[in-house]
């Protein structure tokens, strides 16, 4: 008997919501599962694309226009969905010398598009709002790194903030500037006009993820102060 | 009694076997759950208009929150620049391509008859918006491509050495305003390997447009062998090509998106092949046909089956001659 309570406990816990479709009138009642289905098949030379759904994707057309809603070869009306696993990455205390890493986890679930890609960038360098101090951007080991080129970073006495991507598991949706497991690079900076540049592509499919890693390492002349910036992500998919 | 303590020991393996299944199901169908996780949607991922001054319309979308935290959304309309292998590259804010620079003043997008330019999502809250396009009568011809970014607005911790995540999503439009020109173009790349030993065997195909406004192509690729007999036939995703650009087409189920190819997946050929290719830029066309060779020789399988005759050889051989020896 306690075996079954706590089964059924778990049961409506965890039960996801159902939407019901209901048509009604002074006699009756009727729900049903919404309504998505259609019987029969094309037949012929020609491949008929048959699509029904909620919120398209569909062909309207009127007066002077045509409007098509989605891929005409996609028939998902899956929403195209990103997901960032932290809002706010916290850097803790910073200590001279000591990089630190934390990571953020990037999740694509793209099936109403063929492909998609996410850009990075950051709203300005990490800042002290109130007096301006600022962590630059990192140039690595070897000075070169940009927010175009990666480059090696590895040296605990080369300062700056930076990012990788990564890998989490299966396909690798990273960009190939990461191939080497020490390179980096600098965010774009937006404050300089600079171009948001991709991290992370892929085709269509479900939860597909990328792990961000930032790095942040501070000289002992640091000015003492909290630093804050912006890291945008922004999914696009293709046309 | 013993009855009994095998009765009772089946009700208990009973009652783990039904608390297992409980358990793993959960485990096996959750999502993960992240702390301060940002998780949202749009729907569709793209709109395609085609549209003769004047012209008014709305077209639904959708935009969801995932998470189980509130998100603000701020609504930008950025114009896009095509890249060949299909993904867009964002143009800073407040560039406008193309011959009206008061384009975006005639789109908007609605939530019941308000126009929106942000949007508060509650924790799992979907809603559902209205995109309006007006077109005057005196509207020139001319396309435009722009996204509609969704992007959330969150407040910084403050009081730390922290970054605060910003996440986007968006919905392309595809806007083109007639009377259309006439639709130009052509096959600017199809090749293939000269020699393959094995498939599958890759093909490169890239179509430009050179239209003055978009188009969405179909073709197939057709495969015979030395014999005339059809061996293969791929057709081509129907894809989009932006006006004034190229397009690298992938096949049905490509997964490559950085650089796609039209896989033809047979595994055992021989001999030599003609692989034709057929575009048509629109229903109406025009047409284009391109052919290409390519000759296949197992050069890997022979020189193992010879390996292995050599070896068989010269096994049988030394056994011969130790039976003649002794």
């Amino acid at each position: 008997m306690k075996i079954f309570t706590l089964a059924s406990l778990l049961i409506l816990i965890f039960a996801g919501v159902a939407h019901a479709q209901t048509m009604s009138n002074d006699a009756y009642k009727i729900r049903m599962g919404n309504l998505n289905s259609v019987s029969g098949k094309s037949t012929g030379d020609q491949k008929l694309n048959i699509t029904v759904g909620q919120t398209g994707p569909g062909l309207y057309s009127g007066p002077n226009y045509k409007v098509r809603a989605g891929f005409q070869y996609i028939s998902s009306i899956i929403p195209f969905r990103f997901s960032v696993s932290d809002i706010a990455v916290t850097l803790g205390t910073l200590t001279p010398n000591n990089p630190i890493f934390r990571t953020a986890i990037l999740t694509i679930s793209n099936q109403s598009a063929g492909g998609y890609s996410v850009t990075i960038s950051q709203n300005h360098q990490l800042l002290v709002p109130a007096s301006g101090a600022i962590i630059p951007d990192t140039t690595c080991d070897s000075g070169t790194c940009s927010q175009t080129s990666p480059a090696a970073w590895t040296s605990s006495v080369v300062y700056g903030w930076g990012y990788r991507c990564d890998l989490v598991s299966g396909s690798n949706y990273c960009v190939s500037d990461f191939s080497n497991a020490n390179y980096y690079k600098q965010f774009a900076d937006l404050s300089k006009s600079e171009s948001a540049q991709t991290v992370m592509t892929g085709a269509t499919g479900r939860n597909q993820q990328a792990q961000i890693t930032y790095k942040v390492n501070i000289p002992a002349s640091q000015f003492a102060g909290f630093y804050t910036n912006v890291v945008s992500y922004i999914a696009t998919p293709t046309y | 009694m013993k009855n009994f303590s095998h009765k009772r020991i089946w009700k208990l393996v009973k009652q783990s076997i039904f608390v297992s299944a409980i358990v793993l199901s959960i485990f096996l169908f959750r999502e993960n759950a992240y702390a301060q996780e940002l998780s949202f949607g749009v729907y569709p991922p793209i709109i395609q208009v085609n549209a003769n001054p004047p012209a008014s319309f709305t077209t639904p979308m959708s935009v969801q929150n995932f998470s189980d935290k509130e998100v603000n959304l701020a609504i930008e309309y950025r114009f896009f620049k095509p890249r060949e292998n299909g993904t867009i590259e964002l143009l800073p804010k407040g560039i406008v391509e193309g011959e009206d620079k008061d384009i975006l003043k005639k789109i908007q997008v609605f939530q019941g008859s308000s126009v929106l330019n942000k949007i508060t999502l509650a924790p799992k809250q979907k809603k559902d918006l209205n995109l309006h396009v007006g077109i005057p009568e005196n509207e020139p011809p001319a396309d435009y491509y722009f996204s509609i970014l969704f992007v959330s607005t969150q407040p910084g911790p403050g009081n730390e050495n922290s970054s605060v995540s910003s996440g986007g999503v968006s919905t392309n439009v595809l806007l083109s305003i007639g009377p259309k020109g006439s639709t130009k173009g052509n096959i600017s790349q199809f090749s293939a390997p000269p020699f393959v030993s094995h498939g599958p065997v890759p093909f490169s195909i890239k179509v430009a447009n050179k239209s003055d406004h978009f188009i969405s192509i179909k073709g197939n690729l057709v495969i015979r062998n030395m014999f005339g007999d059809v061996v293969g036939n791929i057709d081509l995703l129907p894809v989009n090509i932006l006006e004034n650009s190229q397009r690298i087409i992938p096949a049905s189920g490509s997964a490559n998106i950085t650089n796609p190819k039209v896989l033809w997946n047979e595994k055992l050929l021989l001999g030599f092949y003609k692989a034709r290719l057929t575009v048509s830029l629109s229903e109406e066309g025009p047409v284009f046909i391109k052919d290409i060779n390519f000759f296949a020789f197992p050069i890997e399988a022979i020189l193992g089956i010879l390996l292995s005759l050599g070896i068989v050889v010269f096994a049988w051989q030394r056994a011969k001659n130790k039976q003649f020896g002794s």
